[in-house]
This record gives structure tokens, sequence and C-alpha cells, in this order.
């Protein structure tokens, strides 16, 4: 399901080549025809729509609108692979996305929309449902489309990689332990080591090492998730302040 | 619509949706990492529950927790005495039990208390209280509003606004050093900017008490050290004892040019005119306080001031426009879902008799905003490079008020109350099913958050001038927050929103409460369609009556039929 290697750590303090990761991927191939970028871009482009769907909602666009916007947006960016706006913004993905679509939004799609009305090629399907059904859920404060997109942009990465991580889990026949430990990875409320031991009759050493190894998979999926919306390992943790200050982790401390 | 749990680990807003119902900014976290890895995860104690600090601090009203960091926990207190809020910081318990500390702490906290000033986060009081530990802890000014990391992160800065802030970094600076006090920690994320565009820096000094900057010790959860200290001095960074006051202008100086880059100047970097739009001699200013070398560096805060100031005026672009407009000011609004009016310099709003509004704006990147006098009322939402951006809400500038805007002066037009307000009709019935009759009034049961859709009004025939929205408003049982909102649809452009929350009603109300929400156009646009609604942000009944609708500016003939 996922491209390849996503989720290799970037080797950054070892010196190790850096596992090609889906948006360095696309980045190589500039315009060059290769269905590996087109791949690559694809994949990224399906788990991230609804932050983009959600921007365009709340830049006043309706529904139906919003919907034909993103799907032609999408159609576009995978057909031409346009990566002009890429330099301005360093490289990461997100920062793309959010730009093509604000330069797609100002420029584009006038023309687009006079061209075909909802016959387009659908390349990502959006699930027109429940992306509305889920925009309805939005808080109705005063975020600003910008906002909204990195928010839940943050939220769609953190989704993926928790699915990936449980379906690991459950995979192995260790769906409980996943559901009991997954509170040390943020957010407490977890029943305690000793709890935990005696409910799943392990010892609370096992339970102890199975927390630390839960952590370490998961930071090392959420770090090849980032990698692989970024340009080059350095940028990772960078990324991670981003998220970190746009997921409210700032204010009066 | 989903609700919010606060995390108990760091603070943050844990919404409903939230992947495996775990706190987002935590998970976040959570992946962070330098390559260093603790051998044993012990996690960083967690801050002190809202009831054993209540418990602690009877004399307060503690309310929430504000965050967490390395530096301890903070939370937003109410001194009833006073009949005001204030933040409560916690210092960890840990940290209280090295050797020394409570001199160390008492020194600190004195001159922290001494300095007095309006960039400066004031310290009221300090002390500890004997709980589980001995507690150490501050009483500090509360700041409404976000810090500049989330400014910087959600939507990028400015020149102009960054060319406003920084002066104001240096006054607090300067003032500090002028009484002994090092900060040693300048990082955006203890730079805080209040509603009303303040700027204030907090956390003076707190660093020598963990014995060294936050920026190089600070365990997260997993145990993993975080961070790197990325705005520390280069002589900082080789021993942080040995350090002077110029380490913090070093840290001012990245703080600038990542406020005008969106970068830190790592390495080889490039001066900011090669990545902005900015003047070249703002280089000048920015690399001079980069110096690597303490003595090269500006050897006070107060040269920084002066050099940024001396700049002239156009050391950042103004935006590009025609005629007919006085100036140009640029800005922000804040995120961290509140909307924040950065307007820059001193704001003489108290001289205006008349509608005295602060211009929010929402940027998109990059984008800047023509804001032409009051009398026109413009906000353009295209700037000259064709990127758009939204006007998240209203308040205008003070008529004849004065902004001084990073040395870009604007006059906001000569003052005169709108000649004649027509009244345009609404219609009968809210379109909200929720909503039921009382008498005059319409009343709705709101189990949660929700926006009531009162009137959509299509093609009013207003051409420029003020649309304004008034309703009364009442409320009871209710906890949270009521204001108006407008949409207004100009064809061609999109749709626009004007909200009320400069007089968003609180809590439940004792009678009528009258509140409006102005919309500005420009002379020639048209709305073809008004929308009306109110916002609920909250739980409880709520009424609304005298809908009414007005403008000012020129009424077009209905063409008939």
């Amino acid at each position: 399901m996922d491209g390849p290697r996503s989720d290799g750590v970037a080797g950054s303090s070892r010196g190790r080549h850096f596992a090609a990761t889906r948006w360095s991927v696309v980045l190589e191939a500039g315009r060059d025809d290769s269905p590996r970028a087109a791949e690559a871009l694809e994949q990224l482009c399906r788990t991230y729509w609804y932050p983009l769907y959600a921007f365009v909602r709340r830049r006043g666009h309706g529904p139906e609108d919003a919907q034909d916007l993103t799907q032609a947006f999408f159609a576009r960016l995978i057909a031409k692979r346009d990566l002009a706006a890429v330099d301005r913004t360093r490289g990461r993905f997100r920062s793309f996305l959010i730009a093509a679509m604000q330069h797609f939004l100002a420029n584009e799609w006038d023309k687009a929309r006079a061209q075909k009305r909802g016959g387009g090629v659908r390349v990502i399907s959006l699930d027109a449902v429940s992306a509305e059904a889920r925009y309805a859920r939005e808080p109705a404060d005063l975020e600003t489309p910008e906002l909204i997109f990195e928010r839940r942009w943050a939220m769609a990465l953190l989704d993926k990689v928790l699915v990936r991580l449980r379906g690991e889990y459950e995979a192995r026949g260790q769906g409980d332990l996943f559901e009991a430990l997954k509170g040390t990875l943020g957010g407490g409320g977890a029943e305690g080591h000793a709890a935990t031991a005696e409910r799943l009759g392990m010892t609370e050493g096992a339970v102890k090492v199975a927390a630390h190894r839960l952590r370490r998979r998961y930071r090392d999926l959420l770090r090849g998730e980032i990698a692989g919306t970024v340009a080059s390992p350095d940028d990772v943790d960078d990324e991670l302040r981003h998220l970190l200050a746009v997921l409210g982790g700032g204010g009066n401390r | 619509m989903t609700t919010t749990r606060t995390c108990p680990e760091c603070g943050a807003k844990v919404p409903d949706d939230a992947p495996e119902g775990l706190c987002p900014a935590c998970l976040v976290q959570g992946g962070m990492a330098t390559g260093y890895a603790s051998a044993h995860a012990e996690p960083v104690e967690p801050a002190p529950a809202l009831d054993e600090v209540a418990r602690l601090f009877p004399e307060l009203e503690v309310l929430e927790l504000l965050g967490r960091g390395g530096m301890g926990a903070v939370y937003k207190a109410r001194q009833p005495r006073l009949d005001r809020v204030v933040a409560l910081k916690v210092l960890p318990a840990s940290l209280a039990r090295t050797p020394g500390f409570a001199e160390r702490f008492a020194r600190e906290a004195r001159a922290l208390a001494r300095l007095n000033h309006p960039n400066i986060v004031t310290v009221h009081d300090f002390g500890s209280v004997e709980g589980a530990d001995r507690l150490y802890y501050l009483i500090m000014e509360y700041v409404d509003g976000s810090n500049l990391r989330q400014l910087i992160a959600s939507r990028r800065l400015t020149p102009e606004e960054a060319l406003a802030i920084v002066p104001k970094l240096c006054e607090a600076l300067q003032f500090a050093h002028d009484e002994g006090v090092l900060h040693r920690d300048v990082k955006p994320e203890n730079i805080l900017v209040d509603r009303r565009g303040r700027v204030k820096v907090a956390d003076f000094g707190l660093a020598k008490l963990s014995g060294g900057s936050q920026q190089d010790v600070a365990l997260t959860r997993s145990g993993v050290l975080m961070g790197t200290p990325r705005y520390m001095a280069p002589e900082q960074l080789e021993d942080a004892r040995a350090v002077d006051h110029r380490a913090d202008i070093y840290s001012l100086g990245v703080v600038f040019y990542e406020m005008l880059t969106g970068e830190l100047p790592l390495g080889r970097f490039a001066p900011p005119s090669q990545k902005v739009e900015v003047d070249v001699r703002l280089d000048e200013v920015v690399l001079h306080a980069l110096e690597k070398d303490p003595e090269r560096r500006y050897q006070h805060a107060s040269e920084v001031k002066d050099a940024v100031e001396r700049l002239p005026r156009a050391a950042a672009p103004p935006a590009p426009g025609g005629g007919g407009r006085l100036g140009a000011l640029s800005v922000a609004a804040a995120i961290a879902g509140v909307a924040l009016p950065l307007v820059l310099g001193p704001v003489l709003a108290p001289l205006v008799a008349d509608r005295v509004l602060l211009l929010l704006l929402c940027l998109s990147v990059g984008a800047t905003f023509e804001l032409a006098a009051f009398g026109c009322g413009l906000v353009s939402r295209r700037s000259a490079t064709g990127r758009a951006g939204l006007v998240a809400s209203t308040i205008a500038l003070a008529v004849g008020a004065m902004v001084l805007a990073g040395g870009l002066l604007v006059t906001a037009g000569q003052g005169r109350r709108p000649a004649e307000e027509v009244a345009l009709e609404v219609g009968g019935r809210p379109l909200a099913a929720s909503l039921l009759a009382d008498g005059d009034a319409w009343v709705a049961d709101c189990a949660g958050p929700q926006t009531l859709r009162l009137h959509e009004v299509a093609d009013p025939g207003v051409d420029g001038g003020v649309v304004t929205y008034r309703a009364r408003v009442r409320t009871a049982g209710f906890e949270g927050r009521v204001y108006l909102e407008m949409w207004c649809r100009l064809p061609g452009s999109g749709e626009f929103f004007s909200r009320g929350l400069d007089q968003a009603v609180t809590g439940s109300t004792e009678g009528w409460v009258s509140l409006e929400t102005p919309f500005i156009l420009k002379p020639g646009q048209r709305p073809d369609l008004l929308k009306l609604n109110l916002v609920v942000e909250g739980t409880g009944r709520v009424a609304i009556r005298d809908v009414q609708l007005t403008a000012t500016g020129r009424i077009l003939d209905r063409e008939p039929g």
C-alpha cells in the first residue's frame, strides 16, 4: 500500500543513503515521465486530500464547488506535475500543496471550470459524502483556511501512522497490547504498567519493554511518514516543530 | 460538532476525532528525536492536577492548564480579590530538589519582579508552597494570545510586521539588560502577542535556574532529548555560563531572520533580501546581530532598535496599488483559533469618536493588503501578485488615527459619520429550523456549537458604503459565547465574512444586549447575497430579536421585474 521504503528512517546521523521516499521521488523526477513518480504523487494526494478540501471549503466555496475544485486540482497536478512552486516552498509537500492550490484558485480554476463542469477525470476518489460530513464537524471558530489546512494535515499524518502501527500489532495478534499501551504515545490516561501486566497476563517488566518498543516503532513510522513529505532528512525535525506549533503546542508557558 | 477536552500531559486541546483518541500535540512530540535516546524512558513529571493546584493556592481560582514545558507548568488562574486573571507558573519539583535552588530562585525572581515594562511579561509574585514536594511558583501577567512560533508557523509574518515587532523586543531586552537581567533563552516560543497586538517577552532569566538554557536539555515524555539549541549564541553553546547580554542579541537576530524568511539561519544562509522582498539594507542589520563573535555584534539591544527604525520606509515594500489609497498597512491575523489584529505601533484609538474597529485579516502566504481610508472602506482581496487572502473579521481602524507600522505611516482618513443609514428588508421567519417564535423574539436551545442561519438577502441593491447587521441577543443558562456573523458575497470575488467578536456575548445575559457587526464595501462593490447568522459557541438557550440590516452606500434602483 505504501510506497517503497516509506518507513525508512532517514539515517542522518549515520550517513546512510537516504532511502527514496515518496516526495523525494517526485522531486527528482521533475516533469520527466516516471511512473514511479506518478504513483508516489498519487499516494501522497490520497493521504492528504482532506486538508485541502477543508481549506477550499473554508475559503467560502460550497460543497459541490469544493469537490469539483479539489478533483480538478489533483487531476491537473498529477497529469502535469507542475512543480514550479516547489522552490519557494523549501521542498515540503505540505507547503507545496497549499501554495499550488492557492495558485490554482487564483489563476486556473476559472479556466478549468469553463472547460467542463463535473465531467473531469476522477483520479483521486474523494468520498463526497464523508468529506462534507467531516467538514461539518470542524469547529465553528475563527480558524482561517490556512490554519484548517495545517491542522488537518497534521491529523491526517498522525492518523496514517497510527492506523499503520495498529495494523502491525493486530497482524501479530497483539491488538490488545496496542490498545493497552497506546496511551503512552501521548495524552496519558494509561492504566499503568502494573495493571496492564495483570490484565494481559504478562510480567510488568515485559510490559515496560513492550511500551518502549511501541514508542520506538511509532517514532520510526512517524518520522518515516514525514520524511515522505519533505525533500531531505534534515527537514524532519523542523517539520515536527511546525506541526507542534499548529497543533497548539505553544502558548503562555 | 467536535467537542474538545484538554490533554493532561501538555494542556493542548484534544478534539473528539483525534487519532486513536490521543493528544495530537503529544503525538507529534513523540516523533522528535535528535539521535540521543535515554536508556530508561523515564517520563517527565506530569503537571500537577488542577484540583491539587487549587488546594495549594487557596487564594487563587485555578481555571485551566495552559501548557507544560521543560520549565514547568503554566495555569490560567484568577485572583478574586484583585479581580484579575493571571498566569501561574509552577516549576518542576525535580528542579527544585537541586541544592541551592531556593536561594537562586529567590534571587532570580526578585530580579524579574523588578522588570516592569510594557513589553515584558510582568511578574506579580513568587514563592513556594509545600505540597507532596516543595513547589516553587511565579504569578505572572496573563497574556491572552499566541506566541511567535504559532504566528510564524501558521502564516508568514509580513516583513512590515517583523519590522514592527523587533523594536519592541529590543526595548524589552534593553530594559532588562539595564537592570542586569539576561534572558538567555530568546526564541519565538517565549515571545507572546496578545489580542491587541502587543508584544511581550516571557520567561526572562528562568533559564538560569535550571543551570543552563532550556534549549539544550528538555526531556520529553519518552525521555528523549528534544530540540537543538538553534537560538543560542555561539559563545553560549561553548560555555553556557560565560555569556553576557550580547547572547540575547544573537538570539534576537535568529528570531528576526526567522520572522522575515520563515527559516533559521543555519550554516551558510542567504541574507534576508535574497529570500523575501525586503530592502537590502535590512540584511546589514540582521547579519550584524548574527555575528559569531560577540565583539563584532551590536553591543546593545537599543542599537538594533535604532538601526531598524532608521531604515527608510521602503524597507518593506508597500503593497502595490492604484490611486485613492492613503497608504499601505499589512495586517496579519494570528491563529490558534483566534484571529488577532497585529496593529503595529501606537494606535491612537481613543481619539476617535466614531466606530473604532480594527481590521482583522487572514492572510494567505505572503499576501499583503491595502487598507484604504475608513471612508472608502476597502479591503482588497488580491495583491498585485495575484495571491488572495480573506477577510476574517472587520474591526476598522480608528478614524483619524495614525498607525505607525514598521516605519510606514498610515493615515486612516478623515472621520465622518455615515451620512444616512438606510434600512434594508430582511425577511420574516429566520431560516434555522431550531429557532422557535417567542413573542417578538426567536429562541433556540442549543445543545452544542452551531451557526444559526437567520436570513439571506439576495441582491440588496447596495453599492459601496458600510452594511451593518444589528440585532438584540439574550442568553439563559448559557455557557460559551455568542456573536453575530455576516457573510457577504461579491460577484467575481467570492464570499467574505464579518464577525462581531469584539462584542461577543459570554455566558448568560441579564436582559437583551444589542450587537452589531459591520461590513465595509468599496465603491463599486455590489454584493449579490448577504447571509446573516448567529454563531453559537456553547450550550444553552439563545434568543434573538430586532434583526436589522442597514446600508450607507449608494442604494441602487431596482430593475423592474
